[in-house]
């Protein structure tokens, strides 16, 4: 359950928010005019549109019906207006790329959260979601944004290391290693494929992979029970 | 590392697994071979007829069956160094047996054993008599409870099993090890062993019941014609990952959920946070590119992506160089470097050393409450569930946790910006009750439907226990109309529901899946004496058919936002409405919300929940 950070006021407007942030930079934009904590939020920007917010739906779906486990990427639009009035994208032109030196938006943190009309008080937000900048566009009297919910997933695999000899890491670098080694993911094992305190003795298996002769490789992690290394050696002799 | 592998053996077309030769000694100088079973009480039949491998596939279905007031001699041949044929004793001194292990199962109020060696002569090395109580499900008995049992002569020897329950119940036993101090050397022709005892084991065809003991063979040796290579070479180990600094401390302050750090990760909770923490927020290949002037717990680090102050605080720093690893007790950005301190001086860290950085903004981005609800080891929705696998093959991480999630039947969500896990559990009590939604034009913004019907399921099929070796599911759990696996304690239960559903419906819908991250497990609760055998693949069975075996109801409800804008996906609440809800589920049956779209409309925001129905989950 969410906690609300402003209880009392609830019977007031609801005033929606959305922060731009870039390190310690942020422009700030909301459905009405209102200084929290002597900080202005652009209450013009956020305006009315065909009797509708320019800031479009927000919420979360978990497909949990069909077997859904994760929350899908939420994604959210809005569009701020660009009166020269407004304290915040009156010079939009100049402060973004593709301006001379400006600052990229795309990928800077989006917050949209809400507080109650009486408000005076940062602290008094509710902040419901964080998103990213994808995408933006403008024409002569708007900026359009398109954001969505940040992955920590994107763009990469587990698991991360893989057999090399390009780098030496001190963590996938076997120059020992045979050539259908090469370019092998490390594993990662979790749990206990072994259970020596029980029976009947039941056994299972993680995958090696080779690194040298009668060396073999089972993770990138310390493993329980192996204080020293990674690496088990073939039998000697047989 | 204590290690026994598996590989593929082409002389004989199978896997083979072969243990170090200290491997046995480490694990308690265990080691399995073969007991001769013999006819003893009247009812007792069967005799020993094989030695089979230890296959990564051990069939839990052989066992000994003694009923009340019989008993049962489990005999041993020794000589001065070897036992029976399978094994040669590195020297010819005394075979010292540290201790006999029997696993039984049963449900007894009386059991007395007794372990008595002779020599060749017939004089006794031991005659030890133990009894206990009561015998639950899958009991390890365990003995000499002190010292060992020194054979320094040809013997023979017997641990006699009786049943002395008062009441007329059975036990089974379903496996010996003996515990020795030597090494068996090499040597053995293997082939010749196992050719003394034949390859088959008896079973009875009518109960299905094997009247033998699966011995297997844990000591083994490999042949030198046998080819080794990267691809056929498999390992196991006592422990996967561990736990980090994390599990026991939240940005500096304590977090108590009875897990500890350098614990094995044996709960999928506990794994789904590792893989986050450990694999997700990380940052890798970073030098040290400069050393704090006089102290030792300073250090500028090249590659590192964020200047802010604090940013990297109670991340953990690997110096993989080193082999050491700290946490980051404070981190900043000054003179054009990033900089962080560690809670402990390194004096030794030197330049270029390489490093890389776990849980960066861990403590931050996960709701660690959320995760300690399922996991922690008191009341845990999870708790008693344990995992097991390997991440091998690139994945993303998405489709990673999905499975994972789905296997433990939970979901993982952010709340802005913070991962929440919630358990797909009905509710415990005490949740919150709606009763109005809004209304527009005098009707209730809200409606009522089912699961679609092909998600109703009446024939399930879930395979478990996966082999890398041989790339196979060992096991499977199963129910339809027409039968179920022993294993399923509510098998005839779901059966009948799977019989009804076809009746009602007049269709056989399947259900299969493949498990991932459950194997065949028998875990401890207690390292000492007292086990318990936890069936994950049965509790993921029940949950998936508690699920898919009914039409469950979903219903669309809209509130306003104000009073509504603390719940979230995940939370439950009870919907209290006869108008909208059929009696026996308003005001009973608890809903979970899986949709909750914020409509920021002027003037009238609101809020269109989707809830479905969790009864029995």
């Amino acid at each position: 359950m969410r906690t609300i950070n402003m209880t009392a006021g609830d019977d007031n407007g609801i005033v929606w928010l959305v922060k731009i942030t870039r390190g310690a930079t942020s422009w700030r934009f909301a459905t009405k005019d209102i200084t929290l904590s002597s900080n202005l939020w652009d209450g013009k920007a956020l305006g009315i549109n065909d009797n509708r917010y320019s800031l479009n739906e927000i919420g979360k779906r978990i497909n949990i019906p069909g077997g859904g486990t994760m929350g899908e990427i939420s994604t959210v639009t809005f569009s701020f207006s660009r009166y020269t009035a407004n304290t915040f994208t009156n010079t939009f032109f100049n402060e973004f790329y593709p301006a001379t030196a400006g600052l990229i938006l795309v990928a800077m943190d989006v917050e949209v959260g809400l507080v109650w009309d009486s408000s005076t008080d940062e602290g008094d937000i509710t902040w419901l979601y964080k998103y990213n900048i994808e995408e933006y566009s403008y024409s002569d009297n708007a900026i359009n944004l398109i954001c969505s919910e940040f992955s920590d997933f994107d763009f990469f695999d587990l698991p991360y290391y893989e057999i090399q000899t390009k780098v030496d890491n001190r963590m996938s670098y076997f120059v020992d290693a045979p050539d259908n080694s090469m370019g092998k993911s490390i594993p990662i094992v979790y749990g206990k494929p072994y259970q020596p305190d029980t029976l009947p003795f039941e056994l299972n298996f993680t995958p090696t992979i080779r690194i040298g002769d009668k060396k073999y490789l089972i993770a990138s992690h310390e493993t329980y029970d192996d204080s020293e290394t990674r690496i088990f050696e073939e039998f000697a002799e047989f | 590392m204590k290690l026994a592998i598996t590989t593929y053996d082409y002389t004989h077309n199978k896997y083979r697994t072969f243990i170090e030769s200290d491997y046995a000694q480490a694990l308690g100088q265990f080691g399995l071979y073969p007991v001769a079973v013999r006819k003893s009480a009247t009812t007792i039949t069967g005799e020993i007829k094989d030695i089979t491998f230890l296959e990564s596939s051990p069939d839990d279905d052989t066992y000994i069956q003694i009923p009340q007031n019989e008993y049962i001699d489990l005999t041993f041949k020794f000589s001065n160094n070897s036992i029976g044929d399978i094994g040669v004793f590195s020297d010819a001194g005394p075979i010292t047996i540290t201790s006999i292990r029997i696993l039984i199962d049963g449900e007894v109020n009386g059991l007395d054993y007794d372990v008595k060696f002779y020599n060749a002569t017939g004089g006794t090395y031991s005659d030890h008599s133990y009894g206990i109580g009561t015998v639950r499900a899958m009991n390890i008995i365990q003995f000499p409870t002190g010292g060992a049992i020194e054979l320094t002569d040809y013997t023979t020897g017997f641990v006699r099993i009786k049943n002395v329950s008062s009441t007329a119940n059975y036990i089974r036993i379903y496996d010996v090890c003996l515990g020795l101090t030597d090494t068996v050397k090499t040597g053995i022709q293997t082939e010749a062993v196992y050719g003394n005892y034949g390859n088959t084991i008896h079973y009875n065809a009518q109960t299905r019941r094997a009247y033998g003991m699966p011995i297997r063979v844990l000591l083994e040796f490999s042949q030198k014609d046998i080819v080794w290579d990267g691809d056929n070479v498999f390992a196991t180990l006592k422990g996967g990952r561990l736990y980090e600094r994390w599990i026991d401390y939240i940005s500096g302050s304590g977090r108590s959920n009875g897990w500890s750090t350098d614990g094995v990760i044996l709960s999928p909770v506990g794994i789904v946070e590792s893989i986050l923490r450990d694999e997700v927020f990380t940052e890798r290949d970073l030098n040290i590119d400069l050393i704090g002037g006089g102290v030792d717990n300073s250090f500028a680090l090249n590659g590192l992506r964020m200047t802010t102050a604090d940013y990297y605080n109670y991340a953990i720093i690997y110096n993989v160089t080193r082999n050491e690893k700290d946490y980051i007790a404070d981190s900043l950005y000054g003179g054009g470097h990033k900089i962080i301190i560690t809670a402990n001086d390194h004096a030794a860290w030197d330049l270029d050393d390489k490093m890389f950085l776990t849980n960066i903004q861990g403590d931050n981005k996960i709701n660690y409450q959320s995760f300690d609800v399922v996991n922690n080891t008191t009341n845990g929705l999870r708790k008693d569930w344990r995992f097991t696998g390997t991440i091998h093959q690139k994945e993303n991480p998405s489709s990673i946790f999905t499975k994972l999630l789905y296997e433990m039947r939970a979901i993982l969500f952010t709340s802005h910006g913070q991962y929440k896990l919630v358990a797909l559990d009905e509710g415990a009590g005490g949740e919150d009750v709606w009763t109005e939604p809004l209304k527009t034009q005098g009707r209730y913004m809200a409606t009522a439907s089912l699961t679609p019907l092909d998600q109703l399921y009446n024939d399930y099929r879930i395979h478990y226990d996966y082999d890398y070796g041989s790339g196979e599911y060992r096991k499977t759990l199963f129910v339809d109309k027409d039968g179920y696996s022993d294993e399923l304690t509510n098998g005839a239960a779901y059966q009948t529901i799977c019989k009804n559903i076809y009746d009602n419906y007049k269709r056989i819908n399947k259900f299969e899946y493949y498990c991932d991250w459950i194997i065949s497990t028998a875990f401890a609760t207690n390292t000492t004496v007292t086990y318990r055998y936890f069936t994950v693949a049965e509790y993921f069975f029940n949950k998936i058919f508690n699920w898919h075996s009914i039409q469950r109801l979903m219903v669309n409800w809209s509130t306003p936002v104000s009073s509504y804008l603390k719940y979230e996906v995940g939370d439950q609440v009870i919907l209290n409405n006869t108008k909208l809800l059929p009696t026996g589920i308003s005001n009973v049956s608890k809903f979970m919300i899986y949709e909750n779209p914020i409509i920021p409309l002027p003037g009238a925001p609101l809020i269109n929940f989707k809830l479905i129905d969790m009864t029995g989950a």
